[in-house]
Formats: structure tokens, C-alpha cells, sequence
């Protein structure tokens, strides 16, 4: 018996207990976490941040963007725009080639960008290229593709016609979406095209050589990139740890050189004496009110609901980041014509946590409604997303209401894809979301509460808005076009049917010795002026 | 003969269990709210009808479903939702070899650990020893493994590695055994380690209980009267007898170590099928659910399936009808 | 010696000696609680349990604060913090028995409060998977072939979908909430009850005293309810007792996969998962509540195992 006992143990001990990985690190390599799979990385489909973010290693536009964010010449070595601001011609290099040593054209440009309107295709993101010459109309099937604005003069010359004039064109041109694509790989592989390490063709810094789904991605430094010399990182792993506490631990054991730190880890980090770094991702985190049905049609609900949030006691420690308090939509890292920040210019008739003011408001709403506040509370529901961060807002937020307005207000926290579906149904009172920017001005937020946008939720409708909003997409003189836009968020600010909550800060740390590697809004997660000192 | 006709029919009822089963999770999945293809960011109505038309959700459920069993009849899964492009199958077959191998590791250590404590502690009954393994056992019923997960990362991966790496003056990416992933052996240990860990518990107090229930049989007393020794006794009727009731349960305690899985997947980042459940159910990948679902389905009748006829090979008592 | 009839003489019935036993016959029920009074240790875990309902009830009433109320200002305090603030020119004190979270709620309430809702949902999830297992394997392993086929059957069909899908799938569809917890654990949990008891019963009722009652003219019922299942009870209750933290567990799995009881409430699952990621700052958040599950089920489970001793007379060392 002790015989057969102590045989059974050596052998667990061997099959459990094994030798310590060892585990060597190439030199000059970067791993970092992704947090989530890209679900596939055909760039024209892709519309996660995970899969912007492999595309920008992977890929080089016509343009891509500086370490300042401004776009620069990319596989275009220059280009032009006609005087009506309507015609750009862009120039190729000729030295730009594929992961295998193909040239990239004007042909490559031409296909991806007729694929992202191509209405077979349902492109998420095909609404970013309508400011392309029959755009709108292709995609809807009322045009044909020969009569797109797309044209390629030459094989290193592709010329694009827009509809009406677009300031922020370039930075299209250096957006995901707007990648360049080898037409024969994509339609070798079909529908698989982008979903495996071999399955896919790019023309980037780096190219992928392994893709462990939902485990790792490995990237190595493309020998055909033309700016080669330029990179210093030869390769990138990036693991996709959806667990926080895991990453952290990861990162401090050396599996990951680069993590993003929340709440907890962020606290860690400080005691551990790491440097604690930051970026504005440029999104504005807000509750968004159904102003269609419900308590929270009324102006003075949604004024009490609004005043009552402590957002200088969440950002310190609920979030516990470098994040703001944020008391306008647009972020604060928008700029004006003059180059200050956007929000400014906007006009804030309330304070943060303005208690008394709130219970005014409330009461007066009540009074309004015919209801008691039992009634009212029973009525409103927050509804937020189930992550666990997700959990923490809204239990604080309920926190607040009941402390100013004395009574509990129903939270319901679902997966996005249920939220989204109760915001569409109108079936909430308020939801806790949040809107990152696509390009650097205000219009990209401001244009979400247009009555018609699909992103416009809350059901708020104003002429004066729709008409300032719209007007200044055609406005050409500039200082005029700042005015509108700020008129419209004025009114915004004062309709209430968002209360914006706090400007998103993302918190995050690097190893020892990395240095250079970029960050922001528009690049998260940039590694091409990345290297490891000496 | 017998037999054959015995596994024939139990095949038989196996698939009717998957149909069912199939049933059951489809109607559940389409009455969660939400649509697969909207997101954060509105999307014109034009391309969630073009998607819905593609993967044909514009039909009424019950002509999706029988669609949908007519393709499983013919062997297609379907195109994932979520992970557009790729067959539902292949990502299955791609995910549960690290779910299956991290299961297989913990119940083995499971069922071994468990039996030989459980035995041992029934064989010391009443003493210290007994009071241990089973002080031992009751802890691990009572902490969940994603704290024994966390623990487990906490002290072995940072605190002692970080010793380690003080005292040796060891690199920075040494490490003892790895905080999370799945690629080495060292990578294995601990998810195995934090998922076995209450299923050995559970075995164990089993075993103890059923060894104990055995050992007042008058067939023990008569093996004893025949003058057995007791190493033979403990082994060929003691042991035997008393993995009876271990084994009815070692069928479903497969599955939930299998399933179980998702959390301690998660904590380890292990690129298993729970994780692709989970992301499933999120995204409203329907192909995807029912996938899942019918293939640990199909996993767990299997395992019943074994596991009573190994209860018939152990028990002779127990005819097979 | 030798005896002759005449030796013999009638004497009348001995009343004395024919009256019944001088104590009155007492039921199977109650040899066993007087057997388990007799058990130390049993009692012990009995009176703590009771101690820790009777807790559950009474702390989040007198510790003064709810479990919902956050003093944000002083988040993740570590135990016996005293706050001292003046509002409105009042010098205002309170005290944190046990600390509080990153809200500043205090601890003291919500792991009582987690208490109260964890062991509701284990003893509801516990009282549904033992009725519902008892008499579902029971009545399988009794009546045998076709009946025993087709419930085996069925519950394969439903124990086919593996315990996390169903509950992920369930508290998906339902909001999730206490009852919904209980439903989605009650609709599985049940299942490894009644596969136990099914092949307990399978192999009891071939023993010589289901076949002796039998003889004596039984009834199916009789046998079942007063032969098998009391028979089963030892391998029952060692099966409950794992039934009341695989419960617990559960829970605090879905709440660790986002299904929990909803905000603000608490459980232990929600405190434990909660915890786990704050252990490295504040280490109480995770230990306090998990102390008290764990002293829970140490002492659910040395009962079970007390109830198995005494119910079964056979066991006893």
C-alpha cells in the first residue's frame, strides 16, 4: 500500500510539478496585451479598436500619422489638392512594396476603397468615404462604381474627387478603413481573407506570423517596409489577456512590457513605484437621456439627474485615473480655430454636484409630471453594460441620486449588443456610454446629435441644433464654421439630453528601458519610433 | 451481443438528446434581446438588413431552426457572426484541444489526489491524519477557484519568482512558473492546479464516505473472517465497492470541470472554448452558441455514456437492459 | 435432570412482563437528533450555523449604515477606520468595524448583508436540487427499465447542456437577480442528486431487507420512501453538503462572468470577486467575507458529516 501510494504521488508530482520556464525573450521585441481579439482584419471591416490597432502595424496608407498625430506622407510621397479643395491627387513612392515584394499601386487603392462602398461588402465604416463623389449613391446601389470619384491616372498616381470640400481629408487618408488591398490575395481566400495569419497581405512596418485566436498574435518586422531602417523593434507579440489583475501580474513578472492600468492596478503600480503614464484617448464618457418617453423627457429630470453626479469624486475614486471631469461634450483635447480647447468656448450654467439645484430641479419635474418620486424612480432606469468597471459607474452613479434626490433609481447592466438594442427601442430612461472621435474636431461630436444620426438615441430634436450642425458641414469660412458649432453645443449643454461625466485619461505603464512608444487618440499604440535603451 | 445492442441503443438516444438539446438552446438564444450585428456605433439600417439577409436571420426562428438542423445533419456548423469568415467548427476544433487538455490535467490530478486522500483518510479514520485530509479537503470545497487562482498567481508567479529573482539575481523575464498563457509545461501547472483543486475535495470526501459505508458491509467482515490480508481486502473489495458512487458522479463532474473552466480560462488566459462561449453569448454569435453548446453536449453524453458502462463492468449486480 | 409435563403448571399471562418496552417507541427521526445532540461537534457546527443566519439578519440592521451608502472620500479603508468630519458646523464620527470598499461602503454591513443573500440562495438552491433529486432518482431507480430508461433519458436531455451554458444562457434571457440565480442553479444542480440516489437505489433494492419487506407484502411506495431513500440519506447528505458551496460557487462564478445578484446588492460571490481584484492593496475585502464562507461551509459540512454518522448506525466508527 505505501508503495503504491507514494508511486501515485511521484508521478503526480512529476506530471504537475515541472521544471521552471526559463523562458528567454528575444532582444528587441515588444509584447503588449490587445485585451480583445480583433474578430477578423479585412481593414474595409474592421471596426473594432483592437483591429485599428494591428492594422496600423500592418499597414501603411496613403498618409499615416506623425508622433504628433498630423498626418504625413505614407505610400504617398506627396499630394496635391485642386483650389475648390475637391480634387486630390496623390502621388506614389515606388519603393512601397508588399509583406511579398510586390509593389504597391494605385490599383491597391483603388480596389480596397471601391470594396468599402461596395454594397455587397456592408461596410460598418463605408459612411466615412460618402465625402467621396457618389459615394452615398454606389453604396445605395443608385450609382454605378465607374462613377465613384476614385481614379487611378497611372500606376503611381490615384486621384480622388470629393463631393464637397472636406477639411479633414487627410486624415482619412490615413484612417483604417482606407488601407490599400492586394485584389488577387483578397480574392483568393474569399470570405476566410483576413481571419489567419496566412489568409492576409499587407504592406506595413510589420507583418503577422502567428495567430493564436484569442491567445497571441506575433508580428516580425517586414523586410520589404520601405522605411525599414527607421524601425527598431524587430518584432511584436501581442496577447490578448482580457483579465486586468492577469495583465498586471503579467507585467510585473516580465511576460509584458507594456500594461494598461484601472482602478486597482493603477494602485498597484504607484506603490511599486512604477511611473504611471497617460494618454487622452479623446473620448468623453456621458449619460445619455431618453428625452422621447418617460420621466427623463423632462428638461428639469434630466437637470436633476445631471446636477446630482459628483463627477470630481468619480474621476478621483471610482476611476481612480488621470481622467476629467468632463461638463461639456466635445473633449477637451478638441481644438478651436484658434487653437484652444473647444469646450472653452461652451457656456456650463451649472457646477458639479450642484446638490441644492438638482433638488429644485427635481422637485419642479415632479411637479411638472404629476408624479411622486417614488413614481418617477420606479420609472427611470439606468441601463449600463455588464463589465465589471460598467458595474462600479452605475452603482456609484445610483449612489449619487439617491444621496441628492433620496431614491433609488433601478440599474439593469446587459452586454453591449442588448443595450444597444434597448437605446434603439427607446426602452431606457438612461444609459451610461460613451463616444471616442474619428477625426480632430468638434463636428465629429456634435454630428451624434443630430436628429437623424443613428447614434442620436435619446430622441432629442432641435431645429436651431440640426440647423447649426448641418449647416457648418458646408460653411467654408472657418471662423464662421466655429461659431455654429459652438451655438450648437451651447444649446446642447443646456437641453440636457446628455450630461457628460468625465474626458477618458488611460492610465498605463512600460517596462524599464522601453522608450518611445506613442500613444494617443488617433494611434493607440504606435511602435514605430519605439526602442529599447541600451 | 448484449452489449452491442446496448451501445446501439444508448447512440440512438444520444442523438435524440443532442436534437433536443439543439432545441432548447436555439429558442433560449433568440429570445435574448439585442441583435448580433448592431454596435456601438449606429449602423445604417441598410447593412444590418444585407447581414441579416446573408446569414439568413431575416427568416422566422423556427424555419432558422430547421435550417439550421438540416445543416448540422450535413455536417455544416455555420459561419461564425462574430468571427466573420470562419466556420464555426474550425473554430471550435481550433479552441477545445486547450480546454480539453487543461480539463483532462485537473481531473487527473483530481481523481488521483481525491482517491488516494479520501481512501487514505478512510483508512485512518478518527485519527489526525483523517482530521487533516479532510481540514485539507473542506477547504478546498470552500474557496472558489478563481481565488485560488488569483492566490496561487500572487504567491508562486510574483512573490516567490520575485525571491527567487532577488536571491539569484535572475533576468527580468524569468520566472518560476508564468502568471498566465498557455505554451510550456510551466504555463499548465497552475490553471490545473487552481481547476482540480475543488473536484479533488469533492472526490475525496466521497470516497471517504463511501470506503467508511463499505468497510461495515458483512462481504468485508467475511473477506476479513477468510483471512485476507488488508492491504488485498482495502484493495479488492474496499476500493472497488467504494468507487461506486465516486464514478456516477465523475461523468457530470467532467463536464462541470470542462465548463468550469471559463473562469479559470479567463484568470490564466488560456485560449480555451469557454472563453469563446462566453465572447459567444456576448456578441449574440448564435452559429457560435449552438456550436458550443451541441459540442460539449455531445461531450458530456459521451462521458455518461461511459461512465455507465464502466458502472456495469464494476457492479455486476447492475444488469444491462 | 429430567422433566416430566407435571413439573409444568399454567401460571397466567405475565402482565408485567408482557407490557411493551418501558420507553415508548420512538421514530427513526428522533434516535437520530437525540444520537446527534450526543455529537459534540455536530452541535457546535448546528449552533454556529444558527448563529450565522441569526447574524445575517441582525448586523446590517444595527451597524448603522446600508448596504448601498458610500462615503466615496473614504474608499478602501483598512479595518476599525474612525471617520471624523464637521458638517454644518457638527463634528460628525463614524466608525468602520471592518474597513470599506473602493465606494466607501462599509464592509461590516455588506458581508453580513452578502451573507444573508448567499446562504438564502444556497439553502433555496439546496431544498430544490433535494426534493426534486430525492424523488426523481428515487422513483428511477426503483420502478427500473422502461420507466428508469426513460427518466434517465430525460435527464440526460436535460443534463446534456453542460451547468454553465444553461445558467450564462438563462440569466442572459431573465434579468439577473436572486430568483433568477436560484432557477438557473435549480434547473441542473439537481441532476447529480438523482443520479446518485438512482444508483444507490439500483444497488439497495436487490439487498436482503428490501427483499424481506417485500415478502412481508410492501408496497413500491413503502419500500421506496421507507427503505431506500432512508438508506440513501448518508450519501444524500454528504451530496448536499457538497450541493451548498457548489451553490454558493455558482454564484460567485456568474458573478465573476458579470451575472451576479444586480448592484448594489451583495453576496459573497459578488464580494469575493470583488475582492479578489483589490487583495493586493486591501487585502480585507477579500478575506473578511471569504473567512466567513469558509468557516460556513467547514461547519455545513462537518454537520453533513455528523448527519451521515448518525442517520446511519452502520457508519458509526
Amino acid at each position: 500500500m505505501k508503495k503504491f501510494v507514494s508511486l501515485v504521488l511521484a508521478l503526480m508530482l512529476a506530471l504537475f510539478i515541472c521544471i521552471p520556464a526559463w523562458a528567454s525573450r528575444e532582444e528587441n521585441s515588444i509584447v503588449y496585451n490587445l485585451g480583445t481579439e480583433p474578430p477578423q482584419m479585412y481593414s474595409i471591416k474592421v471596426t473594432d479598436i483592437t483591429g485599428f490597432q494591428l492594422i496600423r502595424h500592418l499597414y501603411t496608407g496613403l498618409l499615416e500619422l506623425n508622433q504628433d498625430d498630423m498626418p504625413v506622407p505614407g505610400v504617398a510621397e506627396s499630394y496635391t489638392v485642386s483650389e475648390d479643395g475637391l480634387v486630390y491627387t496623390f502621388k506614389l513612392r515606388d519603393d512601397a512594396k508588399w509583406w511579398d515584394g510586390v509593389p504597391v499601386t494605385a490599383h491597391d487603392f483603388y480596389y480596397a476603397w471601391t470594396e468599402l462602398l461596395n454594397p455587397q461588402n456592408a461596410c460598418n465604416y463605408a459612411q466615412m468615404a460618402y465625402c467621396i463623389k457618389n459615394a452615398e449613391a454606389y453604396f445605395k446601389g443608385q450609382a454605378q462604381k465607374e462613377d465613384l470619384g476614385l481614379k487611378v491616372v497611372d500606376e503611381l498616381t490615384f486621384e480622388v474627387t470629393l463631393e464637397y470640400p472636406v477639411a479633414y481629408f487627410p486624415y482619412l487618408a490615413a484612417f483604417g478603413v482606407f488601407m490599400p488591398q492586394r485584389q488577387d490575395v483578397v480574392e483568393q481566400y474569399g470570405e476566410a481573407y483576413g481571419t489567419d495569419a496566412g489568409k492576409i497581405m499587407g504592406n506595413g512596418a510589420y507583418k503577422i506570423t502567428e495567430w493564436q485566436h484569442e491567445d497571441h498574435i506575433t508580428m516580425v518586422k517586414n523586410d520589404q517596409y520601405f522605411d525599414q531602417d527607421n524601425i527598431a523593434i524587430d518584432k511584436l507579440v501581442a496577447r490578448i489577456v482580457k483579465d486586468n489583475n492577469t495583465a498586471y501580474a503579467m507585467f510585473e513578472t516580465g511576460e509584458l512590457d507594456i500594461v494598461n492600468l484601472t482602478g486597482t492596478t493603477s494602485l498597484l503600480a504607484e506603490q511599486s513605484g512604477y511611473e504611471v503614464l497617460q494618454y487622452s484617448d479623446g473620448s468623453t464618457y456621458y449619460l445619455q437621456m431618453n428625452c422621447e418617453e418617460g420621466p427623463t423627457a423632462n428638461l428639469n429630470i434630466r437637470k436633476a439627474l445631471g446636477l446630482s453626479i459628483n463627477r470630481e469624486s468619480f474621476v478621483n475614486n471610482i476611476l481612480r485615473d488621470h481622467s476629467q471631469p468632463a461638463l461639456t461634450f466635445t473633449n477637451v483635447d478638441i481644438k478651436d480655430n484658434e487653437g484652444k480647447s473647444f469646450s472653452e468656448n461652451i457656456t456650463v450654467d451649472y457646477q458639479d454636484a450642484d446638490i441644492e439645484k438638482a433638488r429644485e430641479y427635481w422637485n419642479k419635474g415632479l411637479e411638472e409630471l404629476g408624479m411622486t418620486a417614488e413614481e418617477a424612480a420606479q420609472a427611470i432606469t439606468l441601463v449600463a453594460d455588464d463589465s465589471d468597471l460598467a458595474k462600479e459607474d452605475a452603482a456609484a452613479f445610483q449612489e449619487y441620486w439617491k444621496a441628492a434626490l433620496g431614491v433609488e433609481i433601478p440599474v439593469e447592466n446587459m452586454p453591449v449588443k442588448s443595450r444597444v438594442q434597448r437605446m434603439q427601442d427607446r426602452e431606457y430612461s438612461v444609459v451610461s456610454t460613451g463616444w471616442g472621435p474619428d477625426y480632430a474636431d468638434p463636428a465629429t461630436f456634435l454630428e451624434v446629435m443630430l436628429s437623424d444620426s443613428g447614434n442620436n438615441y435619446s430622441g432629442w430634436s432641435n431645429e436651431r441644433y440640426d440647423e447649426l450642425v448641418n449647416g457648418a458641414k458646408i460653411e467654408t469660412d472657418l471662423n464662421k464654421r466655429m461659431d455654429m458649432l459652438i451655438e450648437a453645443e451651447n444649446i446642447l449643454i443646456s437641453e440636457m439630453p446628455i450630461v457628460p461625466l468625465y474626458f477618458r485619461m488611460c492610465d498605463y505603464t512600460v517596462a524599464d528601458g522601453l522608450q518611445g512608444v506613442h500613444r494617443s487618440a488617433f494611434q493607440d499604440y504606435c511602435f514605430k519610433w519605439a526602442s529599447w535603451a541600451e | 451481443m448484449r452489449m452491442a445492442r446496448y451501445i446501439v441503443k444508448r447512440l440512438l438516444y444520444a442523438l435524440l438528446t443532442l436534437f433536443a438539446l439543439v432545441l432548447v438552446t436555439f429558442f433560449l438564444m433568440h429570445l435574448m434581446p439585442g441583435d448580433p450585428f448592431v454596435g456601438e456605433k449606429a449602423r445604417a439600417p441598410e447593412i444590418i438588413a444585407a447581414a441579416h439577409a446573408k446569414y439568413g436571420l431575416d427568416k422566422p426562428v423556427w424555419q432558422q431552426f430547421l435550417i439550421y438542423t438540416g445543416n448540422i445533419l450535413r455536417g455544416d456548423f455555420g459561419e461564425s457572426l462574430y468571427y466573420t469568415g470562419r466556420n464555426v467548427m474550425d473554430i471550435i476544433l481550433e479552441a477545445f484541444p486547450y480546454s480539453f487538455e487543461l480539463g483532462l490535467r485537473a481531473l487527473i490530478f483530481a481523481v488521483t489526489g481525491g482517491l488516494l486522500l479520501g481512501v487514505f483518510a478512510a483508512l485512518k479514520r478518527g485519527t489526525k491524519w483523517d482530521r487533516g485530509a479532510m481540514a485539507l479537503a473542506i477547504l478546498g470545497i470552500s474557496v472558489p477557484s478563481f481565488i485560488i487562482g488569483y492566490l496561487l498567481q500572487y504567491g508562486i508567479s510574483i512573490r516567490l519568482t520575485g525571491l527567487f529573482k532577488e536571491w539569484f539575481d535572475l533576468p527580468r523575464s524569468w520566472t518560476l512558473l508564468p502568471v498566465a498563457g498557455w505554451e510550456g509545461e510551466a504555463h499548465k501547472v497552475l490553471p490545473a492546479f487552481a481547476l482540480g483543486m475543488g473536484a479533488l475535495a469533492a472526490i475525496s470526501r466521497l470516497m471517504r464516505a463511501s470506503m467508511i459505508e463499505v468497510s461495515g458491509q458483512d462481504y468485508i467482515a467475511a473477506a476479513r473472517a477468510k483471512g485476507l490480508s488488508t492491504r488485498q481486502i482495502v484493495l479488492r473489495h474496499m476500493v472497488r465497492n467504494a468507487l461506486l458512487p465516486v464514478i456516477t458522479v465523475l461523468g457530470p463532474m467532467a463536464a462541470s470541470i470542462l465548463t468550469g473552466a471559463f473562469v479559470v480560462e479567463n484568470i490564466f488566459a488560456v485560449p480555451g472554448l469557454g472563453k469563446f462561449f462566453v465572447i459567444s453569448v456576448q456578441n449574440l454569435d448564435y452559429p457560435m452558441i449552438t456550436g458550443t453548446t451541441l459540442f460539449y453536449g455531445a461531450f458530456l453524453v459521451a462521458a455518461t455514456t461511459l461512465v455507465d458502462l464502466a458502472y456495469g463492468l464494476i457492479d455486476p449486480r447492475i444488469r444491462l437492459k | 435432570m429430567h422433566m416430566e409435563p407435571g413439573m409444568f403448571e399454567w401460571v397466567g399471562p405475565d402482565v408485567q412482563a408482557g407490557q411493551p418496552m418501558d420507553c415508548p417507541p420512538i421514530s427513526e427521526g428522533r434516535a437520530a437528533f437525540k444520537r446527534l445532540r450526543e455529537n459534540k461537534l455536530a452541535m457546535v457546527c448546528l449552533i454556529f450555523l444558527a448563529l450565522m443566519v441569526f447574524l445575517s439578519v441582525v448586523c446590517p440592521m444595527i451597524s448603522g449604515y446600508s448596504m448601498s451608502e458610500q462615503h466615496q472620500d473614504h474608499g478602501l479603508m483598512p479595518m476599525g477606520y474612525t471617520h471624523t468630519e464637521t458638517v454644518d458646523g457638527k463634528t460628525v464620527r463614524h466608525t468602520h468595524l471592518w474597513g470599506t470598499d473602493k465606494f466607501g461602503r462599509d464592509l461590516f454591513t455588506r458581508v453580513w448583508m452578502g451573507a444573508r443573500i448567499s446562504l438564502f440562495i444556497a439553502l433555496a438552491a439546496a431544498a430544490i436540487n433535494l426534493v426534486l433529486g430525492a424523488l426523481y432518482g428515487g422513483v428511477a431507480g426503483y420502478c427500473g427499465g422502461k420507466v428508469d430508461q426513460g427518466m434517465m433519458r430525460l435527464l440526460e436531455i436535460v443534463g446534456g447542456i453542460p451547468y454553465m451554458m444553461v445558467a450564462i444562457l438563462l440569466l442572459t434571457v431573465m434579468s439577473p437577480g436572486i430568483g433568477a440565480i436560484v432557477l438557473a442553479y435549480a434547473a441542473t444542480g439537481w441532476m447529480s442528486m438523482a443520479r446518485l440516489v438512482r444508483g444507490q437505489v439500483l444497488r439497495l433494492k436487490e439487498s436482503e431487507y428490501v427483499l424481506a419487506a417485500r415478502a412481508m407484502g410492501a408496497r413500491g411506495k413503502w419500500i421506496l420512501f421507507r427503505h431506500l431513500l432512508p438508506n440513501c440519506l448518508p450519501v444524500m447528505l454528504v451530496n448536499m453538503t457538497l450541493t451548498i458551496p457548489d451553490a454558493i460557487f455558482a454564484e460567485a462564478f456568474l458573478s465573476y462572468l458579470g451575472l451576479g445578484v444586480p448592484i448594489p446588492m451583495a453576496s459573497w460571490g459578488t464580494l469575493l470577486s470583488d475582492g479578489a481584484a483589490y487583495f493586493r492593496t486591501s487585502p480585507h475585502l477579500l478575506f473578511l467575507p471569504a473567512l466567513l464562507m469558509v468557516l460556513t461551509m467547514l461547519a455545513l459540512n462537518l454537520l453533513g458529516d455528523a448527519l451521515g454518522e448518525v442517520l446511519d448506525p452502520r457508519m458509526k466508527g
